[in-house]
C-alpha cells in the first residue's frame, strides 16, 4: 500500500508538467462548477429577496369572522397568520385614506413594505402607527410623539368621528412614484390599536383580511400549495371567491427553484462530460506513452489491481490539491460578479429596489461539487486504468509506446520537415485523434452557443416593443378585469382617447414626421379552451399584405393566402401554444365582437399559426377587419417616426402627454435598445465565461498531448539533432504537428459547430428565447476562435521549445544510454 | 594526407571542486582523412564525452575542436547542424532511429533535413550493402537489434559525410553480429572514403582499426 503511495508520489513529481496540467483541469472543472452552482444559489436568492419584497405570504382569506380566525389558529396546514381589519375610512378632503387594525396572531409572515421603521405598533386608544405619506397628507409633521386630529368613518359607514391621537410608529413605504398621479388613486393606510377596534365594533360584526402562510413550502410545488390552501379555506368556511393567492411569490418560490434547479443540473452535465472527457484524455494519454514504464513495474511483479490504484491514488491526489482551489475560486468568482451583475439588471428592471447582502453559500452545493469531480476523475479513469492493467511486461522491453499491429509504413522516397511532424501524429494517431476531438469538441460548444448569442440582437428585441418608428404610445388596457371593467378595452375605446384630433396635436410636434395607428378589439367566443373559459377575452386586430412575409417566415402551421383569408375570415393566430387550445389551421370559431357597447358575433377561421410577437392573438386581414364597421375607434398603438435629430425634444413632448392619462404608455426606441443591450449583455458575458473556462480545459489537454510528445521523444529528438535538424528544424517540426491539431479542431469547429450551432438557434427561436428571430452568423466570434486557437498554439510551441532549448542536446541523447 | 579532426587542449569537466569529473583533460589528437580510429577505455573513463566533443554534440569546458580545417567554435547553433548533417554520421549504442518512420525514410533523414534530392540509386546500393533492401518499409520496431544498428550505419554514410562517429554500435549485439556490424561498417567506410572513429569494448574490433587510442580518467594514454 505504502509502495504504491510513493510510486505514486515520486510518478506525480517525476511527470511535473502532467500533474500540474491535470491539476488545473481539475482545478478550472470545479471552479466552474461551484461557480456555477453559486451563481444559481444566489440568484434563487435574489429571487428569493424579490419575492420577499412583496410579502412572503402564501394567500388572503378575506372577511373572515373571529370564529373563523380562530379556527385558523389551530389549523394543522397553518404556519403563519396575519390579520387586518378595515377599521374606518378617513374623512380629509378627497384623501383616501383608511384606518386598519393590523394584528400578527402566528409568527412568521414578512412584508416588503410597511414594516415598523421607527417607535411602537399601536397599543393604547389614542396612539396610531403609520407611513410618512400619511401624516404629511394630513399635514402634519410624521414625527413620534405628535398628536394629530383625524376624522374618521368607523366601516366606512355612519356617523364621522373626530379623535386626537399620537403618533406612536413609523411605517416604511414605497417610495412615491416620480411621475404625477392623480391623488384620488393613491390610498393612504395607518394602524390604530385593538383597543380602538373593540371600541367602535361590535363583536359579530368584524370581519378581517387574513394573510396565512400554510406549511410544506419547500417540498410542495405551487398546484399542491395551491391544493392545501383551498382545502384549509374549506375547513373554515371560507369562501372560494375570498381566497387572494399570492401567486407571483409561489411561483418564485416553487416553479423557479426547480426551473433553476434543472438548468444548472443542465450546465453541470456539459460541464462534467467536458472536463470529464479532457481528465480522461489526459489519462489516455498518459497510459499509451507510459507503456515501457508500467510493463517495468509488472516485470517486477506488480499486480492488476495494484497497476490500477497507482493511476487511482494519482488522480485522487491531484484532485485533493486541486479541488479546494477550485471551490475557493469557483465561489469568489460569482461573489463579486453576480451583485455587479444584479445592479445592472436593476437599472432595467424595476420590479425590486434594493437587495440584501446576497447569500451565495451552500454547504450542500459545496459537497455536491466535491463528489461531481471526484466521480468525474475516477470516471474518466476507469478506462485508462483497464488499459494500463493490461499492459504486458514484454512491453518493457520494447522501445515503442504501444506495440501496434503496424508493421509496415508506405512512406515518401523524400523526407522533409513536415513529412516527419505528420508520421509522428499518424503513428501516434489514436492519441491525435483523442486530443482533436476533444479540442474540436469545446469549440464546437463554443460555435455551437455562439451562434444563438450572436443571434440575440438588440434590435431585434428593441422592435419585440416597438414595431416601427421611434416611439409607441400604447393604451395599457386590460382584457378581462372584471373588478374595474373600465380598465377594459372595450370600455377604454368607448373613451376615444386616441382620438384624430389627439393624433393630429402628436404630428404637430416639432419633429415628428408620422404616426401609425394600430387597432385591436376584444372578442370573446363559447369555443371550448383555456382563452375563453368563465367569458375570457383576448384581443384581434389585423395584418397587411406586406406583412405576409414577415409572418410566414416565423410560421409554425398553416398557410397564409392572402386572398382566401379575405375571403373566409380567415386568421393568424400568434401564440406557440395552439395545440393546446385546440386552434389548430383549419378551426372555425364563432366570436363575439365587443365593440365598446356594442357586440356582434361572427366566425373566424384560423388559416396560419405564426408567433412572431406583438399583443393581439388573432390577425385578421386588413380589408376584413376593416369591415367589420367597428363604432368606436379601435386604436391602442401610435407608433410614432421622428427626426432623429429632435429626438430629446419629441421624447419630452411624448412623455408629459404619456403622463397625462393614467392609461397610457410610452415606449421609446433609446430606452428599449438600452434594454436589449443590457438583456443581451447580461446573458451573454457569463456565458463567454463559461465557454472560455471550457476552451481552457480543452486548451490544456492540447499542451498535454504536445509535451508528452515532446517528452516521450526526448531520445528521438536528441538522435534527429544529431543528425543534423537544426533548432529552426525542430521549431517547424512541432509547429507542423501543432498546426496540423488546430487545422482538425478548427475544421470541426467551423464545420459541425456552425451546423449544431444553426439547430441550437432553431431550438432558441421556436422557444423564444430572448426573443431570437433572425440568425447571425458568428463572423466575430469565428475570428476571435481562430485567432485565438492560433495564438495559443504558437504559445505551447514555444513553451516546448523553450523547455528543449534549456536542456542541453547531449542530455537528450545521454538519456537513452 | 589531409587531418580531418583536430583537437587541441580539449577539456570537459563537470561539477566542482570535491565533484570535479574532468570527464576530459587536455587531450590532443589529430585523426587523419580515411583513417580507421578506435577509442578504447574503461566505462566512464570519457570515451563518449569525447566523441561528442568531436561532433559538435557537446560544448567543451575549453580547449577546440576543429573539422575539417575550421574551429567548430565559431560555429552558429545552425551551422553547426549543418555540418552535422552534411559532414558528420552518427552511430549510437541503441536507440537510433525515429520510431515513426520506416527503414527507407530514417535513412534519407539527414538529406531531407538538408532540403536536397535524395540519391536513389546510391541509397538503395547501401541498403543492399547492408542486407537491408527488403526492409525498406518497415518499422524499427520490427526489426532486429543488428537490423536496427545497420540501418543506423545507412543513415550515417547516406549523406556521404566523411567523418562517421559511432559509440559502442555493437553494444546491444552478439558478438557475431557485432563484427559483421563493424565490418560492413568498415567495408562501406573505404567504399566512400570516409574517416571512422569508433568506440568500442571488443578487443576484436579494436584490432581491426588503423589505430587504436587508449582513454584512461579523461586522458589519452597511448
Ligand atoms: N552530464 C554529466 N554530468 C556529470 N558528469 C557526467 C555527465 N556526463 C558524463 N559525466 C561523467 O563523465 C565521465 C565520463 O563519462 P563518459 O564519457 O560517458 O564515459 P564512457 O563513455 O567512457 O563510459 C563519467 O565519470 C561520467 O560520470
Ligand atoms: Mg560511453
Amino acid at each position: 500500500m505504502t509502495t504504491i503511495k510513493n510510486l505514486a508520489i515520486s510518478r506525480l513529481r517525476f511527470n511535473k508538467s502532467r500533474t500540474i496540467l491535470t491539476a488545473i483541469a481539475i482545478m478550472l472543472t470545479t471552479t466552474l462548477l461551484m461557480g456555477v452552482g453559486t451563481s444559481a444559489e444566489g440568484i434563487l436568492n435574489i429571487n428569493r429577496q424579490q419575492a420577499l419584497f412583496n410579502g412572503n405570504t402564501h394567500a388572503m382569506f378575506k372577511s373572515l369572522t373571529q370564529e373563523q380566525v380562530k379556527k385558523l389558529q389551530n389549523h394543522k396546514d397553518v404556519e403563519s397568520i396575519e390579520i387586518n381589519e378595515l377599521f374606518a375610512t378617513v374623512e380629509y378632503g378627497k384623501m383616501n385614506g383608511f384606518l386598519v387594525f393590523h394584528d400578527v396572531v402566528k409568527e412568521g409572515i414578512y412584508h416588503g413594505v410597511g414594516n415598523l421603521i421607527e417607535g411602537h405598533e399601536a397599543q393604547k386608544m389614542d396612539e396610531i402607527c403609520g407611513p410618512k405619506s400619511f401624516f404629511e397628507r394630513i399635514g402634519v409633521e410624521p414625527v413620534i410623539g405628535n398628536k394629530i386630529h383625524i376624522s374618521f368613518r368607523p366601516g366606512g359607514k355612519g356617523r364621522i368621528e373626530t379623535r386626537e391621537f399620537t403618533i406612536c410608529g413609523i411605517l416604511s413605504e414605497n417610495d412615491v412614484p416620480g411621475f404625477d398621479v392623480s391623488d384620488t388613486r393613491i390610498a393612504y393606510g395607518a394602524s390604530v390599536s385593538e383597543a380602538l377596534a373593540n371600541a367602535y365594533i361590535p363583536d359579530k360584526e368584524r370581519s378581517y383580511n387574513t394573510n396565512i402562510r400554510v406549511v410544506g413550502e419547500n417540498r410542495l410545488n405551487c398546484d399542491e400549495i395551491e391544493k392545501v390552501i383551498n382545502e384549509t379555506a374549506a375547513d373554515v368556511g371560507c369562501d372560494k371567491v375570498n381566497i387572494i393567492l399570492n401567486r407571483e411569490y409561489l411561483i418564485m418560490q416553487t416553479e423557479m427553484g426547480t426551473e433553476t434547479k434543472a438548468v444548472v443540473a443542465g450546465i453541470s452535465l456539459i460541464i462534467i462530460l467536458f472536463s470529464g472527457l479532457v481528465i480522461y484524455s489526459i489519462y489516455y494519454v498518459s497510459v499509451i506513452t507510459d507503456v515501457q514504464e508500467i510493463g517495468k513495474l509488472k516485470a517486477l511483479g506488480a499486480s492488476d489491481r495494484q497497476i490500477k490504484r497507482l493511476f487511482l491514488t494519482e488522480g485522487f491526489r491531484i484532485s485533493f490539491f486541486a479541488v479546494p482551489f477550485g471551490l475557493v475560486f469557483g465561489y469568489l468568482i460569482p461573489y463579486f460578479a453576480l451583485p455587479v451583475i444584479f445592479k445592472e439588471a436593476m437599472k432595467v428592471n424595476t420590479v425590486a429596489d434594493e437587495v440584501d447582502r446576497l447569500h451565495m453559500f451552500s454547504a450542500p452545493v459545496l459537497a455536491l461539487v466535491v463528489a461531481a469531480v471526484f466521480v468525474t476523475v475516477y470516471l474518466s479513469l476507469i478506462r485508462p486504468m483497464k488499459m494500463a492493467a493490461k499492459v504486458s511486461p514484454v512491453e518493457a522491453i520494447r522501445y515503442q509506446e504501444s506495440s501496434r499491429r503496424r508493421k509496415m509504413r508506405k512512406g515518401n522516397k523524400n523526407v522533409n520537415v513536415f513529412r516527419l511532424s505528420a508520421a509522428n501524429l499518424v503513428q501516434n494517431r489514436r492519441r491525435t485523434l483523442v486530443t482533436m476531438l476533444t479540442m474540436g469538441f469545446s469549440c464546437v460548444l463554443f460555435m455551437s452557443l455562439a451562434g444563438t448569442m450572436n443571434s440575440m440582437s438588440t434590435l431585434d428585441m428593441a422592435r419585440r416593443n416597438i414595431k416601427e418608428g421611434d416611439f409607441r404610445l400604447t393604451l395599457d388596457y386590460a382584457c378581462n378585469d372584471k373588478e374595474y371593467p373600465e380598465n377594459n378595452l372595450d370600455q377604454l375605446s368607448m373613451r376615444n382617447l386616441f382620438s384624430d384630433a389627439f393624433v393630429e396635436s402628436i404630428l404637430q410636434i416639432d419633429g415628428v414626421q408620422g404616426v401609425e395607428r394600430e387597432g385591436g378589439v376584444l372578442i370573446g367566443s363559447d369555443f371550448s379552451n383555456e382563452l375563453f373559459e368563465d367569458g375570457g377575452r383576448i384581443s384581434l386586430s389585423w395584418f397587411e399584405r406586406e406583412d405576409v412575409k414577415e409572418y410566414e417566415d416565423g410560421m409554425k402551421a398553416g398557410k397564409i393566402d392572402y386572398d382566401s383569408m379575405v375571403s373566409g375570415n380567415g386568421v393568424i393566430l400568434t401564440t406557440v401554444f395552439y395545440e393546446m387550445y385546440g386552434m389548430l389551421p383549419g378551426t372555425v370559431i364563432p366570436v363575439t365582437v365587443y365593440d365598446g357597447d356594442r357586440q356582434f358575433t361572427m366566425d373566424v377561421r384560423i388559416d396560419a399559426v405564426s408567433p412572431v410577437g406583438g399583443d393581439h392573438l388573432l390577425l385578421l386581414p386588413r380589408e376584413v377587419y376593416e369591415r367589420l364597421n367597428l363604432q368606436y375607434d379601435s386604436t391602442v398603438d401610435l407608433y410614432i417616426s421622428i427626426d432623429q435629430n429632435k429626438y430629446e425634444e419629441v421624447k419630452d413632448a411624448l412623455t408629459e402627454i404619456a403622463d397625462a392619462e393614467a392609461y397610457f404608455r410610452l415606449y421609446s426606441m433609446d430606452e428599449e435598445m438600452a434594454m436589449g443591450r443590457m438583456s443581451v449583455s447580461l446573458i451573454k458575458y457569463p456565458m463567454y465565461l463559461v465557454l472560455a473556462l471550457v476552451a481552457v480545459i480543452g486548451f490544456m489537454n492540447l499542451v498535454n498531448t504536445m509535451i508528452t510528445s515532446v517528452i516521450t521523444r526526448k531520445r528521438e529528438l536528441g538522435v534527429l539533432q544529431a543528425v543534423g535538424l537544426s533548432e529552426s528544424q525542430l521549431t517547424k517540426m512541432l509547429v507542423g504537428e501543432g498546426a496540423i491539431f488546430t487545422a482538425g479542431t478548427l475544421a470541426a469547429s467551423v464545420t459541425i459547430g456552425n451546423l449544431f450551432g444553426y439547430l441550437v438557434f432553431l431550438k432558441a427561436k421556436s422557444t423564444g428565447f430572448m426573443s431570437i428571430s433572425r440568425y447571425h452568423y458568428p463572423v466575430v466570434e469565428t475570428i476571435g476562435l481562430t485567432v485565438a486557437l492560433i495564438l495559443g498554439q504558437i504559445a505551447i510551441t514555444y513553451f516546448i521549445r523553450h523547455r528543449i532549448r534549456k536542456e542541453s542536446l547531449i542530455d537528450t541523447i545521454r538519456c537513452s544510454e | 594526407m589531409k587531418t580531418i579532426l583536430e583537437t587541441k587542449e580539449l577539456c570537459k569537466y563537470y561539477g566542482s571542486d570535491e565533484n570535479l569529473v574532468k570527464a576530459v583533460d587536455h587531450v590532443n589528437l589529430k585523426i587523419m582523412q580515411g583513417e580507421f580510429v578506435s577509442i578504447v577505455g574503461k566505462s566512464g573513463s570519457g570515451k563518449s564525452t569525447l566523441l561528442h566533443l568531436l561532433g559538435g554534440l557537446d560544448n567543451p569546458t575549453s580547449g577546440e575542436v576543429w573539422v575539417d580545417g575550421k574551429n567548430i567554435a565559431d560555429f552558429s547553433k545552425e551551422q553547426l547542424a549543418v555540418t552535422r548533417r552534411r559532414q558528420i554520421g552518427f552511430v549510437f549504442q541503441a536507440f537510433n532511429l525515429v520510431s515513426s518512420l520506416n527503414v527507407w525514410e530514417n535513412v534519407v533523414l539527414p538529406v531531407g533535413l538538408d532540403g536536397k534530392k535524395v540519391d536513389e540509386g546510391f541509397v538503395k546500393d547501401i541498403l543492399r550493402t547492408l542486407g537491408l533492401e527488403k526492409k525498406e518499409k518497415n518499422l524499427p520496431n520490427t526489426l532486429s537489434g543488428g537490423q536496427q544498428q545497420r540501418t543506423a550505419i545507412a543513415r550515417a554514410i547516406a549523406a556521404k559525410p566523411s567523418i562517421v562517429l559511432a559509440d559502442e554500435p555493437t553494444g546491444n549485439l552478439d558478438t557475431g553480429t557485432g563484427d559483421e556490424v563493424i565490418a560492413l561498417l568498415k567495408l562501406s567506410a573505404k567504399k566512400y572514403g570516409q574517416t571512422l572513429v569508433v568506440i568500442t569494448h571488443n578487443e576484436d574490433i579494436a584490432q581491426m582499426a588503423d589505430r587504436t587510442i587508449v582513454i584512461e580518467d579523461g586522458k589519452i594514454v597511448m
